[in-house]
Parts: structure tokens; C-alpha cells; sequence
């Protein structure tokens, strides 16, 4: 993978600002305007669908990731003749949901566009997303029971499917290493089976300040401070964040509290991993780490595309580390497909997300698991898969339980923004773990009861 | 009728004006001729306008089609602990940025009406700051804060003080974002060059005769006689610094804790974030209130410390 993936939290920072786009969406029908009976496709085709322009709206996707869906859609196009394709990609530094949701004010929305996890819940509970069970039901190669189960509840809405996973990863799913600091400073390397104490005793060796400025030359260890990570944390040290039917937080339980400051401490007591002002002077954990400047980075399945090109050193990866009670429960990251309900290409809107999900057309690009159990070995195959040490994930098919989206449902974006804005002042030594999750508990318990 | 016949005399007809006078024909043409922007008008800012405020009365999503609410999102904004968080900030990030920013303005335009060697130089470069995007400003001032290598704290630590963390510390970042503001002096201190180019030099020449020094001219003649200007800088400041948003958005995204979480971006985060399109609708017709508020204040209070020199002659 040559050009760079937009990772997500990248577009959520960076999300222009589209308030005026907003206005004139304001001005345009909230509504869409009913559809036109859509003309059949000819017999031949490899099952009804309607012909026309189907637009497609893309998220964060590099140029060559683009390039080789264009090539893909082209295919398709001959494949079912009389549909053409329409594929936008917003920009980098637009705010993707910012354009999905314009759009889809202004009555215009795409046919077919990219699904989060996080955003199924919230867009299909505001009628912006198709049931699909009706497709899937009536579809000759795609089967219910042969969806992974974690992927049917990651897509659904009120126990319906409203978005068709490609495929899922653990977020985050690999602990990257560069070997060349290991063996510099006589540490052993990373095992599928470390702990988060291994994690911390290696980077103490690894974190040099040669200097003794305060800012070391090389940290030994780094993670992202967003969401994704601290679920993991959490989740993997027996806390939670929501009590099971998200009526309440439990953000004051001492195993949420224990894990949260465990890995603030990493950074304000211990010191070995870099705080917001040292990140932005590495720019990026990424950035570090091909840099040479960081020993180990808890990263995602996205990043193997771009430290493929590193030729400094011979990077290497093992399954995120356990908790210290020997647990880990990963966060679900998904890529899926969802079909707009004013949509007038709705079955040929099917066929595509169908052919792609069997094609794995990104595969080559971003691995994914596939949602199917069907293809599942297919995955854990590839050569690269097996020395990313991916082979244990396989359980993630029969033991659901091991990796989770949160609770909350639709009110889990905003919600979660609360807690990390308290989880900020953890990091930046402002404040105790316990100290902020008895801030953010009123807040998110208040948002929580609102109707 | 019949009067007016008498005065006109038997047998003659009146004269009728036509309907197409001149004035008229001018003022059809006029609106001819403004007629796209009264038409851009009407679309893309009166339509939106009425149309928020409807919103403000709804639960609006922006995906599906507004549900009429009455006044709940209103009564919803008072127990919502955000909205005093935010007004809280923003509130008092007007407080210190809008008489600092005066102020600042107002000395660098004193500098600038000296006749010194260069001045006209000088004035440019002061200007210059204020033409950078904010965007650019916004992200060069987080490089110029950076708590561990950022050159603020270097300067700091060559003089042997400890610099903060200007944009991780919640007590210290509202100051931070403050100290930038003033980085827009330049555009304030042009408007305040004019009116101090404005001040007869009889006033200060008669002043000098009687005696009085620099402070007491300044004070005496230069201040009341820049008020309005005084006052139309404290007025859209205020107008300005209640709309801030890209500096939080860019720079702090509200944080660290919710420390500069702006009114502005919270309604933002409503609108295009959280599906709340009505109720970010009613908190832009509160803020529009908040504004108009303080804006009459100023204005009805202006008598007391705006020095009108027309009232001063009608006096």
C-alpha cells in the first residue's frame, strides 16, 4: 500500500467546517422526493436490478485504495449493463459525516455509502439507512446463518441489519515493534502472550534521554489516546463503561478506573510513552515509528499498508498485549456498506455490496476479516497475516465475547466525546482516573436519561 | 370633484398625473438593478434565518424531517450543564480579549501616528497579521505553544522561568488563546489610526497653551474624541469573540476538560455531529440574543462614556 490511509481519527479532527454547506442544506426539502418506478434490467442479468446512476460515497481512502474500487466498479458496470457507477471521495480533511449528512438533507444522499460501526446505530435510528434483512433473505449466495455473529450485531438496529460488513478487525490489533531497539538495549522481544507489565518494563529500557532534557531521543512505547484504545484497556481489565442495558455509566468501577490510570500513568508517572505536546512534535505515532523514534506502538490493522515502506528496519508485529488479569477484549472496527432507503438503484445497489463483500475487493489493500464465515480462511492464509500473528483471531468467529462495540447506541458519539474530554486531563496529569470519571459520570448519566 | 372643477373652471379637464413619473421609473429600475442581491438576500440568508428559527421549535436531525417541539429545546438549554460551561468560556473569553484587545489596538495605533522615519512601513507590518487565515494563525500558535519544544517556553527557559502548558493546562489555556487574539491588533489599530488622524491639532496646540501635559492631553482630548471608535471596537468585539470557533476547533477541540469549549463549537457539535439540528438551532437564537443584549447595553450606555461632539454642540 503505497499511498497513506486516512485513519479516522485524522478525519475527525480534521473535519472542515461545514456550517455553511449546512445552511443551504437547510434550505433544500428535508425530505427526498418520492422515487420514480426504476426501470428493470433486462432478463439476463444475474438477478433483477434496476438501471441508472448509483452513487457511491467513499470515506478516507488512500489513491491507490480508490484506483483499484474504480477498476473494480468498472468491472461491475460490465457486468451489469446499464448501471453506472458514480464514486465520490470527499477530500482529505473533510469531515466525512459532515457530507453524509448534508447530502442526505438536501434530498440528495448517495445510494451507497461507507458505514462505522459507531454510526450505524444513530443513522439507521434517524431512517438514513435501509433495512437489509428483505435482500439478504431473498439473496442466492449470501446467507444469514453465514454471517459471523459479531458482525451481525456490529451491523444492526434493533436486531436488523442495516449495514453489511466487509469484514471486521480488533482495534487495536497489533503491538508493532522495531527489533533493532530491542536488540540494542538487550530486551526480549515482544510474545503474543505479553502483559501490560512486560509492555511497561520493556519500555523503560527502551525510552532513552541521552541528554537528560527531559525529552527523551527515543520512546519505548506509544498509543493513541482516543476511544478505540481505551475500550480495549477497559474492557480487557473486567471494566465497563455502561451498565448492560446503557441506562447508567459505570465509569467510577475500579476496574474501569484501575485500567484508565494504568495507562496514564505510562506517560505521566513512568514516562516512557509520549503526552500530546510530544506528539506533536513527532507528528504521529505512525510518524515515530517510522522515524525510528519509537520502539513499540500499539497500533491498528490499517497501519501495516503504511509501514510496509519503511526500509530503515525490519518492523515487526504481535497481537495487541493482555491485560494484566491475562484478558483481552478488543474493540470491533468494521468497514460495511449501507444502501440509502430513497434509493432508486436499491437492488443494483444490492448486487454491488453482495459482489464486493465475495470479490474482497480491498483485501489486497486493507485486510479485513471477512464477515462471512465462509471465508474466513481466506484471511488467515495469507503469508503476511500469519507473520502479523493474526492466526489466534480466529476465535473471534466462535467466541464473540472477546471483541465488542460499546454500549450506548446511538448516543455512544456524543457520549463518548464527555468521557474523553475528561480522559484528556488523565493523560495530561491534571487529574486522577477516579477524579475524572466521577466528573463525567453526572454528565453522561444525564445525556444518558435524556429522552 | 366638484371643488375642484370650480377652482379649474367650467369645461376644463383635469390634469392627470401619469403613473410612470421619473422617480418611479428610477426606482424600478434601481430595484432592477439590485434585484439579484435582494434575490441572494431573501434565499441564502433571510430564508435560512426564518428557517432556524422553525427548527429551533423542532427536533430536527437533518435526516429526517423536523417534529415540532414548541419551546422544548429552549426549556432543554437551561438544564443543559454544557451551555453554561459553554457561555462560561466564552463569556469569559470576552471578558479579557475584548478591553486587552482594545487597549492593544489602541497603543499600536499611538506608535503608529508618530512621525517617525518608515512609519508608513511600520503600519504595514502591524496590519499584515490580520490578513493570515485564521486557520494558518491557529495552527502556527500551537507549534508557538508547544509545552516541551515550543520557542514561547524556550524564550521562557533562557530566562530561567518554567513556561506552562499553554494549551494542556486548563487553567492556563484560555489565557493562551487570549495572548493570541492580540495577534489581530493590526486591523483594530488601523480603524484607531483614522480616528486619531481625525483630532484637530488646535485642540492639543490650545491645550499645550494652557499647559497640559501628554497624559492629560491624551486623556483630556485624544480619548473622548476616539470613543465612538472607542465603542464601535468594544461592540464588535464583543459581537466577535461570542462566535469563536475556529481557534477551539482547530487548536484545543474544546479541551483540555471542556476549558475552551465555546458556545460556537458546541453548537456546531449539536448541528453536525449529534443529529441535534433543532436544538443547535435554538442555541444560535439564544447566542443571537445573548449578542444583541449586550450590543443594546453598550449602545444605551454609549451617552455616558462616548463623546458625540454634534450632542456636545447641541448642548
Amino acid at each position: 500500500m503505497s499511498g497513506q490511509r486516512v485513519t479516522r481519527r485524522q478525519i475527525l479532527k480534521l473535519a472542515g467546517l461545514g456550517a455553511a454547506g449546512g445552511m443551504l442544506a437547510a434550505c433544500a426539502p428535508a425530505q427526498p422526493a418520492p422515487t420514480a418506478p426504476a426501470a428493470q434490467a433486462p432478463a439476463a442479468g444475474p438477478t433483477q436490478y434496476e438501471q441508472g446512476e448509483m452513487k457511491i460515497l467513499l470515506c478516507c481512502s488512500g489513491q491507490d485504495e480508490i484506483d483499484l474500487r474504480a477498476k473494480w466498479n468498472t468491472e461491475f458496470e460490465q457486468k451489469y449493463p446499464g448501471v453506472k457507477i458514480i464514486q465520490e471521495v470527499p477530500p482529505p480533511g473533510t469531515g466525512y459525516f459532515e457530507k453524509l449528512q448534508t447530502l442526505i438533507a438536501a434530498g440528495t444522499p448517495p445510494d451507497l455509502f461507507d458505514m462505522w460501526e459507531g454510526y450505524v446505530q444513530p443513522y439507521a435510528a434517524n431512517g438514513a439507512l435501509l433495512d437489509l434483512e428483505p435482500f439478504i433473505a431473498g439473496d442466492p449466495k449470501i446467507k444469514r446463518d453465514d454471517i459471523v455473529p459479531a458482525a451481525i450485531t456490529a451491523g444492526s438496529w434493533q436486531d436488523k441489519i442495516h449495514a453489511m460488513l466487509i469484514g471486521f478487525m480488533p482495534g487495536p490489533v497489533s503491538l508493532y515493534y522495531n527489533p533493532d531497539h530491542f536488540a540494542k538495549a538487550g530486551v526480549d522481544l515482544p510474545s503474543p502472550d505479553w502483559k501490560w507489565d512486560d509492555v511497561l518494563n520493556a519500555a523503560k529500557s527502551l525510552t532513552l534521554d541521552a541528554d537528560g532534557d527531559g525529552i527523551p531521543e527515543q520512546w519505548g512505547f506509544s498509543f493513541g489516546n482516543w476511544f478505540v484504545n481505551h475500550l480495549y484497556t477497559v474492557w480487557s481489565n473486567g471494566g465497563d463503561w455502561f451498565t448492560p442495558d446503557s441506562s447508567k455509566s459505570t465509569l467510577t468501577d475500579p476496574k474501569t478506573v484501575e485500567a484508565l490510570q494504568y495507562w496514564a500513568d505510562l506517560v505521566t508517572k513512568h514516562k516512557v510513552a509520549p503526552g500530546s505536546s510530544a506528539m506533536q512534535v513527532l507528528q504521529s505515532n505512525e510518524e515515530a515509528f517510522k522515524a525510528g523514534t519509537l520502539s513499540m506502538y500499539l497500533g491498528n490493522y490499517w497501519n501495516v499498508g503504511e509501514f510496509k515502506n519503511i526500509s530503515a528496519f525490519d518492523w515487526k508485529a504481535v497481537l495487541t498485549p493482555k491485560a494484566n488479569n491475562g484478558n483481552r477484549v478488543w474493540y470491533m472496527h468494521t468497514a460495511c456498506w449501507s444502501i440509502s432507503p430513497p434509493s432508486k438503484v436499491k437492488n443494483a445497489a444490492w448486487e454491488y455490496i453482495r459482489e464486493f463483500v465475495l470479490d474482497s475487493v480491498i483485501e489486497p489493500l486493507v485486510p479485513y476479516i471477512p464477515s462471512l464465515r465462509s471465508m474466513i480462511d481466506r484471511f488467515f492464509d495469507v503469508p503476511l497475516h500469519k507473520e502479523l500473528g493474526y492466526e489466534p483471531l480466529r476465535k473471534l468467529v466462535t467466541q464473540p465475547d472477546v471483541i465488542r462495540i460499546p454500549g450506548a447506541g446511538e448516543k455512544f458519539d456524543k457520549i463518548q466525546g464527555m468521557i474523553q474530554a475528561e480522559i484528556d486531563l488523565v493523560m495530561n496529569g491534571q487529574k486522577t482516573a477516579l477524579e475524572a470519571m466521577q466528573a463525567a459520570t453526572p454528565l453522561v448519566d444525564a445525556e444518558l436519561a435524556r429522552r | 370633484m366638484a371643488s375642484l372643477e370650480s377652482r379649474l373652471g367650467a369645461g376644463a379637464t383635469p390634469h392627470r398625473r401619469p403613473w410612470m413619473t421619473q422617480s418611479r421609473r428610477e426606482a424600478i429600475v434601481a430595484y432592477i438593478f439590485i434585484s439579484p442581491w435582494l434575490f441572494g438576500l431573501l434565499l441564502f440568508l433571510v430564508g435560512p434565518i426564518l428557517l432556524s428559527f422553525y427548527f429551533s421549535l423542532t427536533k430536527y436531525t437533518l435526516v429526517q424531517a423536523p417534529q415540532w417541539l414548541g419551546l422544548a429545546n429552549y426549556e432543554r438549554m437551561l438544564t443543559d450543564p454544557f451551555v453554561g460551561i459553554a457561555l462560561q468560556v466564552t463569556g469569559t473569553y470576552t471578558l479579557l480579549a475584548v478591553p486587552l484587545g482594545t487597549v492593544t489596538s489602541l497603543l499600536v495605533a499611538l506608535l503608529l501616528n508618530q512621525k517617525v522615519a518608515g512609519i508608513r512601513a511600520f503600519r504595514t507590518i502591524f496590519y499584515m497579521p490580520s490578513l493570515i487565515s485564521g486557520v494558518a494563525v491557529a495552527i502556527v500558535f500551537s507549534w508557538l505553544f508547544n509545552h516541551r519544544l515550543g520557542i514561547v517556553n524556550f524564550i521562557l527557559s533562557r530566562v530561567g522561568i518554567q513556561g506552562p502548558n499553554w494549551l494542556g493546562d486548563p487553567n492556563v489555556v484560555l489565557w493562551t488563546l487570549v495572548l493570541m487574539s492580540l495577534w489581530g491588533a493590526g486591523s483594530g489599530a488601523v480603524i484607531f489610526l483614522a480616528a486619531l488622524q481625525g483630532v484637530p491639532q488646535s485642540l492639543y496646540e490650545a491645550a499645550e497653551l494652557d499647559g497640559a501635559g501628554g497624559f492629560r492631553k491624551f486623556w483630556h482630548i485624544t480619548i473622548p474624541l476616539i470613543s465612538p471608535v472607542i465603542m464601535f471596537s468594544v461592540i464588535t468585539g464583543v459581537i466577535g469573540t461570542f462566535q469563536t470557533f475556529t481557534i477551539s476547533y482547530l487548536m484545543t477541540g474544546g479541551g483540555p476538560g471542556y476549558a475552551t469549549l465555546f458556545y460556537l463549537l458546541y453548537l456546531y457539535r449539536n448541528a453536525f455531529n449529534w443529529f441535534e439540528m433543532g436544538y443547535a438551532s435554538a442555541l444560535a437564537w439564544v447566542l443571537f440574543l445573548i449578542i444583541l443584549f449586550f450590543t443594546l447595553i453598550l449602545l444605551r450606555t454609549s451617552s455616558l462614556w462616548v463623546y458625540y461632539e454634534s450632542a456636545g454642540r447641541e448642548r
